[in-house]
């Protein structure tokens, strides 16, 4: 046997240890979506020994044996990335009382992929995508890939959140945009009302690349298809959010990124964050009631735009703001960002309307309203303070359970505005006494995300 | 989408056993009817990406994500030896791929230029896949 299938036989080895390893955790919530991952990765691992196997029979040409065992290391090197997909998806990571209400939105938003949701140390909320329905298609591929493939609906996507430290509950109402991002492709607006707006701003993209010598051809024609479908895919995310936690997404949003780096946010991934703040803002001041007027109304403190991000940096003219982010992303995509603002600006609302048509439409239970706010607010906002968690309410008579959705908007509004009503922790200055009973609110809605969710469980039996 | 290395190794067998497909060589006949199906998917995407780029339309990725997606990794792999002729070389091979599927008969020469393009795919795919660096180190220091 060569060295180099010696050493690859033992990378499978180790490799198929550690799924057996993986496979001995607890995953939490009801979803089997880290189990079929694993099945997947075995399936890749059975593939790339019977590689192994084929590359040992004597008939078989030499060179025909480099190809097997190479793409056998392949396979080796693929499943070793593969199973960082997974990490930080088990319960001593993630807290496990919040993935059960996440899979409740993800069966509610009629998402069917396969989803798992996971915790990095890391400042980032994000949904990844991997579509490797291909995979059956590999030569050779043993009936268990095969199988996990076909078990798997494709593109597989896991949320990702941050853990410990960043992992205030509040917060994880941003999963609510991630979650948009799953449902993007249903949200259809008509913008081509806009396209001349779009066209001149791709005029403008050229001509300041044209004083550089810059031309414009395919390649830059990509990157505007690629960085004006990334900017409203954020904003239908941003909109599917907004429907689904109400303030809730806004103060978690703009509090992320206040803690986040405070940056100006335009990338070729995302539009300005002032451009995302403000448009949600207007959003919380449309209506009668209004998400803003009931925020004012119940805690007695005006809503305004910068409440909880007054450090998050506003975008400056376009000239300036074109010389500044060049340095960083190049002439290309810092001109084909800063002249699409105004165009993706002024077709935002289009995309918010078309989202709330696709809830309507498909996920009315999971439309979060003012009325259901004020309500909220009015039920569970005291007795938060006197530590009684927002579990359940009274609807005629009937205990009914909360919904994730008034348990985070509940939490945000005593955050924001009933912290220092929190008993206060004896032992402990001043200014650790406001991250106790912060700590001590995040308990209290973590618990409440439990009960909750048991409750609903109840129910449904 | 993130697009992985496995993914790359399913798409070159993919080619491979395409290339055998076009080039009348023998294949199971499950993979072959496996491997047209998918490989007609594949660049009808790409067709349709190349087309609404062409059209200018920019809202693409939004509205056709998989077209743009494939297009652009066609793009980034075939540029280099197609150049303008990308859009066209596309489109002929998802001419002759779907006539494959259909069972019509096809001049040789159409297969041939099939073949060319696949083939360099297959160089791409394995040139970029030799030209991927290794890890960076990470450090973290104060910078001023």
């Amino acid at each position: 046997m060569s060295a180099n299938l010696q050493a690859c036989s033992f990378l499978i080895g180790r490799l198929r240890k550690e799924v057996v390893r993986l496979r001995a955790i607890a995953f939490p919530g009801h979803d089997t979506g880290p189990r079929k991952w694993l099945n997947f990765i075995s399936g890749l691992l059975d593939t790339a020994s019977s590689y192994l196997t084929s590359a040992q029979v004597p008939s078989i040409p030499d060179s025909e044996v480099a190809r097997l065992i190479k793409e056998a290391e392949h396979l080796g090197e693929n499943v070793y990335q593969l199973l960082t997909y997974v990490a930080g998806a088990d319960s001593t990571q993630i807290p496990h009382q919040v993935v059960a209400p996440f899979q409740r939105w993800v069966s509610g938003l009629g998402i069917t992929n396969t989803v798992f949701f996971r915790a990095e140390h890391l400042p980032n909320y994000e949904l990844s995508r991997v579509d490797m329905r291909h995979a059956a298609l590999l030569a050779g591929a043993s009936h268990s890939l095969v199988d996990a493939t076909n078990s798997i609906v494709w593109p597989a996507l896991r949320v990702s959140v941050p853990g410990h430290a960043m992992g205030l509950l509040p917060h994880f109402a941003v999963v609510g945009h991630e979650l948009g991002h799953a449902i993007q492709d249903r949200i259809n607006p008509d913008l081509m009302p806009f396209n001349q707006q779009i066209m001149e701003a791709v005029n403008r993209a050229k001509d300041r690349l044209e004083l550089e010598a810059i031309p414009f051809g395919h390649e830059q024609s990509l990157r505007v298809v690629a960085i004006l479908g990334a900017w409203v895919n954020e904003l239908k995310a941003d909109a599917v959010a907004h429907h689904l936690v109400g303030p809730g997404f806004f103060f978690a949003l703009c509090g992320f990124l206040e803690l986040a780096g405070q940056g100006y946010g335009i990338a070729p991934t995302h539009p300005p964050t002032d451009m995302r703040r403000r448009l949600l803002f207007e959003l919380l001041n449309q209506g009668s009631p209004s998400f803003a007027s009931v925020f004012s109304d119940k805690t007695q403190l005006v809503l305004t735009e910068e409440m909880n991000s007054p450090n998050v940096s506003r975008c400056f003219g376009a000239d300036l703001m074109y010389a500044e982010l060049k340095q960083s992303l190049g002439s290309v995509d810092a001109a084909v960002c800063i002249e699409l603002v105004p165009a993706v600006e002024a077709f935002a609302p289009k995309i918010f309307q078309a989202a709330l048509s696709e809830l309507q439409t498909n996920s009315a239970d999971l439309i979060y309203t003012p009325d259901q706010f004020a309500t909220d607010l009015d039920l569970h906002l005291e007795s938060l303070c006197h530590l009684v968690p927002p579990i359940e309410y009274r609807d005629g008579g009937k205990a009914t359970a909360c919904g994730l959705s008034t348990i985070l908007n509940v939490g945000w509004a005593a955050l924001l505005t009933r912290v220092d009503r929190f008993p206060a922790p004896k032992g402990i200055g001043p200014t650790e006494q406001v991250a106790a009973r912060m700590e001590c609110l995040h308990e209290l809605l973590l618990k409440a995300a439990e009960l909750s969710e048991a409750r609903q469980l109840w129910e449904e039996q | 989408m993130h697009t992985l290395p496995a993914s790359d190794l399913a798409l070159q067998h993919i080619l491979r056993s395409g290339l055998a497909v076009v080039n009348d060589e023998p294949i199971d006949q499950a993979r072959r009817t496996d491997v047209l199906h998918a490989l007609v998917e594949i660049f009808s995407d790409a067709q349709r990406g190349s087309q609404a780029l062409a059209a200018q339309n920019f809202l693409m990725s939004a509205n056709e994500s998989p077209a743009f997606e494939r297009f652009a990794l066609f793009f980034r792999y075939l540029n280099r030896t197609c150049g303008n002729d990308l859009p066209q070389r596309i489109a002929e091979a998802t001419q002759v791929l779907s006539a494959i599927e259909e069972e019509h008969e096809l001049a040789p020469d159409a297969k041939s230029r099939v073949a060319d393009l696949f083939q360099h795919l297959l160089s791409a795919i394995a040139r970029e896949s030799a030209l991927s660096p290794l890890v960076s180190p990470r450090e973290l220091r104060l910078s001023f």
